[in-house]
């Protein structure tokens, strides 16, 4: 197999996961909302994608179970049935499978085969049991299973959805023969009303024709001697096109045909006149030997009637102008949207850093030399860095929706397990995150959801001995605030005891009876390696790894936790994250000869302030600003620069979260695009230093983690008014 | 030439009678204009039967033609129902 193909493997099997994980979440949506038709329709579209793409990269046996599938749904939706949790549980399975067949090699399918089967016939018989009706079709089920190529087939000919024919990728062309028997005039056949019907399921060519009656004077108007070749392209499926005509299917003969094929150039005259039986092959092969157009000769010669010759060549160009649609619409996908492995983003990320980092080094030389024309150039370098470092990035932001999808199958089998039931909402799907962070506080959510569910929500009895609903709720929110992310996690369940968390803690040794502990520090304490305060074991949670390690997962991201809850109400897990882990825009500021990045999206304002207008109070140092006190961090005092700063003190406000704490600093420089390098080694250590960038003059600038700088130092001074 | 006017309903209900008239037209004129403008309702056997009196008249020497202005229903009928091709003969006339 070439590495070409190979690739395609690969990249459909990125699609084929995202599919899925589109299929799971909106399948969940439809067993709550079991009669929603549009749900019922994002089901079959996402089927028929994955079942196409399958097809196409040569993933058959999945392309063939798939098509299955869809066919069930199909039934589904055309007869109305019921989709209860067992049918929805049986899907989720054969989704399951359909992830492991994709990561297996072709000779190891053997092996999976009656899995696939047993899932399909369980479907069927579940569908029968919940709708009290026969399934007809899926003889296969009853047989042995369809070979790939079989499958294959199935697959391709009935590739289509239900969008109507607009030369997109899904349509497929149908020939239809519709002669009406004699009598059909006086049964009341309604034919203009019909072929309206049949327009509507795409776009079509229809050609009336008309046998000539024996006797052209005699003849019984009332007899019917019409009949039609239509030309349909449709996305729509083969039997919604025989649904049309299923009231005159006694009354008439009916041939409907995919005329689609893959070449270019769609068929010869000739053969068209073949395939529609007005034509035989040697008929065709001896007009072939003459000159003149073919449909001429053929009528010339009296073979076929020109009306026939004009029926197909109608067909003729109509197939080949929908081909020249289809091609344009293929590409035109093709350049909407590209995917592109995401190393080659990250590389690019990186140039861009570069750039920036040189760019600096220009604005600096230009601003030395001063040379008005290097200036002018260093400025126009800069705009056009900064709009460039700005696409990067947004390149990089993806949807943290991206992950929702993945905890409602979680919540749903985890709730069903615990015999809970728990209705779980997602909002701000749409709230964009570098995708470096979506990537990693992915499985930091799914523990903190699992916790919730697991021990957050009660039981169903404890709810309604508590006068709770049944139904407990946990909801997942991110929204933007400054220029970080916040994602919560908040459930309705029995939220937590502070007092009995500080037992635990004292039993396990974590703290001593003598450590006074405020309600959030006992919170905290579940962040602990090794504390757990579950009753009981279970597989899902309540052994106590994780929590731990969900906070320095958290914190490694640039980002922090932080839990409110309330006994009997419920608990809340706010996690902040910043917007990218790659460029951010800095202040530049200075204490001494050392350079130092404020992240600009927690800048509030800089002020000066004298130093006679600091006071203390309740152990803080706090500053008065326009009539306000708010506490501050002397960062020449916090890292130990010997001597004094200047008499005006420079302040920089920043606001975390609601508060605002004062940083000062000898020298605000200014704005600085800020390429972030982690730090490794001691340096890592350092708490209130998120990493460092490499300014234009070669020199190294530490970039300041506010959060964290004033959360330790608040922490600090309180401890010692304690003292 | 002889100017038809078959009324308002040319479905299957009058069919019988539009044939008449019609024939009954070329009994007694080797032309004839059909008079289409105050058509309101029509199916498919009409439009067949339009064809088949065509083929009837180029049989036997005689001509047909519509008149100018027939209605938009008729017009919409032979575009809907696939029947261009078979009547151009109508398109050239209107």
């Amino acid at each position: 197999m070439s590495d070409e193909f190979d690739e395609l493997k690969e990249a459909y099997k990125v699609e084929a996961a995202e599919l899925l994980a589109d299929f799971e979440s909106v399948l969940i949506d439809l067993e709550d909302n079991p009669n929603s038709s549009d749900v019922l329709e994002q089901v079959l579209r996402l089927m028929h994608s994955l079942k196409g793409s399958a097809d196409m990269v040569g993933f058959s046996e999945v392309a063939g179970f798939t098509h299955e599938l869809e066919t069930f749904f199909e039934q589904i939706r055309d007869d109305n049935l019921d989709i209860s949790p067992n049918l929805v549980n049986l899907i989720l399975k054969a989704l399951d499978l359909i992830k492991m067949m994709l990561g297996l090699r072709e000779s190891e399918y053997e092996d999976h085969q009656a899995a696939v089967k047993q899932i399909l016939i369980d479907v069927k018989t579940q569908i029968e049991t919940d709708s009290g009706k026969k399934i007809e079709g899926h003889d296969n089920l009853n047989a042995e299973s369809p070979s790939a190529d079989e499958q294959e087939v199935a697959a391709t000919s009935e590739n289509q959805d239900k969008s109507n024919g607009n030369g997109s990728s899904d349509d497929v062309s149908y020939r239809i023969i519709f002669k009406p028997h004699i009598t059909a005039f006086k049964e009341n056949v309604q034919f203009l009303d019909l072929l309206e019907d049949i327009k509507r399921l795409g776009d079509c060519v229809i050609t009336a024709m008309i046998n000539t009656p024996e006797d052209l004077e005699a003849f019984d108007p009332e007899d019917c001697f019409v009949y039609w070749d239509i030309v349909l392209t449709t996305s729509r499926q083969i039997n919604d096109i025989k649904d049309i005509f299923i009231f005159i299917e006694d009354k008439s003969d009916i041939q409907i045909q995919p005329i689609d094929d893959l070449d270019d150039n769609y068929k010869k005259l000739g053969d068209i006149l073949v395939e529609k039986g007005d034509l035989k092959e040697e008929q065709v092969e001896e007009l072939l030997s003459d000159h003149k157009k073919f449909g001429e000769k053929a009528v010339e010669k009296g073979l076929v009637e020109k009306e026939k010759v004009e029926s197909a060549l109608k067909e003729q160009n109509f197939v080949r102008e929908k081909k020249k649609e289809k091609t344009k619409s293929d590409v035109q996908a093709v350049i909407q949207t590209i995917r592109v492995e995401s190393h080659k983003l990250d590389h690019m990320v990186d140039l861009v850093g570069e750039l920036v980092t040189v760019q600096s080094s220009l604005t600096q030389l230009a601003a030395r030399q001063k040379n008005m024309e290097l200036q002018q150039v260093a400025e126009q370098v800069e705009r056009l860095t900064t709009e460039l470092r700005e696409n990067a990035m947004s390149i990089r932001m993806v949807q943290i929706g991206t992950i929702f999808t993945n905890f409602k199958r979680l919540v749903r089998d985890l709730s069903n397990q615990l015999d809970k039931k728990v209705n779980f909402q997602t909002f701000g799907g749409e709230t964009e995150l570098d995708k470096t962070i979506v990537e990693q506080i992915k499985d930091p959510l799914i523990h903190i959801i699992r916790n919730s569910v697991d021990h957050g929500i009660e039981s169903r009895q404890r709810r309604i001995e508590n006068s709770k609903d049944e139904e407990g709720t946990v909801h997942l929110k991110a929204f933007h605030s400054g220029g970080y992310v916040n994602i919560e996690i908040i459930d309705d369940g029995g939220g937590m005891n502070p007092e009995k968390l500080r037992q635990k803690a004292i039993e396990k040794g974590l703290i001593s009876e003598q450590d006074k502990l405020t309600d959030k520090q006992c919170f905290e304490l579940i962040f602990h390696s090794g504390f757990s305060t579950a009753g009981q074991v279970t597989n899902v949670s309540g052994r106590g790894v994780g929590m731990d390690v969900v906070r320095k997962t958290v914190q490694s991201l640039g980002g922090n936790i932080e839990i409110t809850s309330e006994e009997h109400v419920g608990t809340t897990f706010l996690i902040r994250l910043p917007l990218t882990l790659a460029i951010i825009d800095g202040l530049l500021v200075s204490i001494g000869k050392e350079k130092f990045i404020v992240p600009l999206s927690v800048v509030h304002e800089c002020v000066e302030i004298p130093r006679e207008k600091i006071v203390k109070g309740l152990g803080r140092k706090l500053t008065e600003l326009r009539g306000e006190q708010i506490p501050y961090v002397n960062l020449r005092d916090e890292f130990v620069f010997d001597g004094e700063g200047p008499s005006i003190q420079q302040v920089v406000v920043v606001k975390i979260g609601e508060n605002r704490v004062g940083l000062v600093v000898d020298n605000i420089i200014g704005k600085h695009q800020t390429v972030i390098k982690t730090l490794s080694g001691i340096s890592k250590e350092a708490d209130c230093i998120s990493g460092a960038t490499i300014l234009g003059d070669g020199g190294v600038a530490l970039i300041l983690d506010v959060q964290k700088l004033s959360s330790s130092i608040e922490k600090r001074e309180l401890t010692q008014v304690a003292v | 030439m002889e100017v038809v006017n078959l009324g308002p309903n040319l479905t299957r209900d009058e069919i019988q009678n539009c044939k008449e008239g019609l024939y009954n037209a070329f009994a007694e004129h080797d032309s004839i204009e059909l008079d289409l403008t105050s058509v309101d309702e029509l199916d498919v056997s009409f439009l067949q039967l339009l064809v088949l009196t065509k083929r009837y008249a180029d049989q036997n020497n005689k001509t047909i033609k519509i008149g100018k202005n027939c209605s938009i229903n008729f017009l919409l009928a032979v575009e809907n129902s696939g029947f261009s091709d078979l009547l151009t003969w109508v398109y050239k006339a209107s």
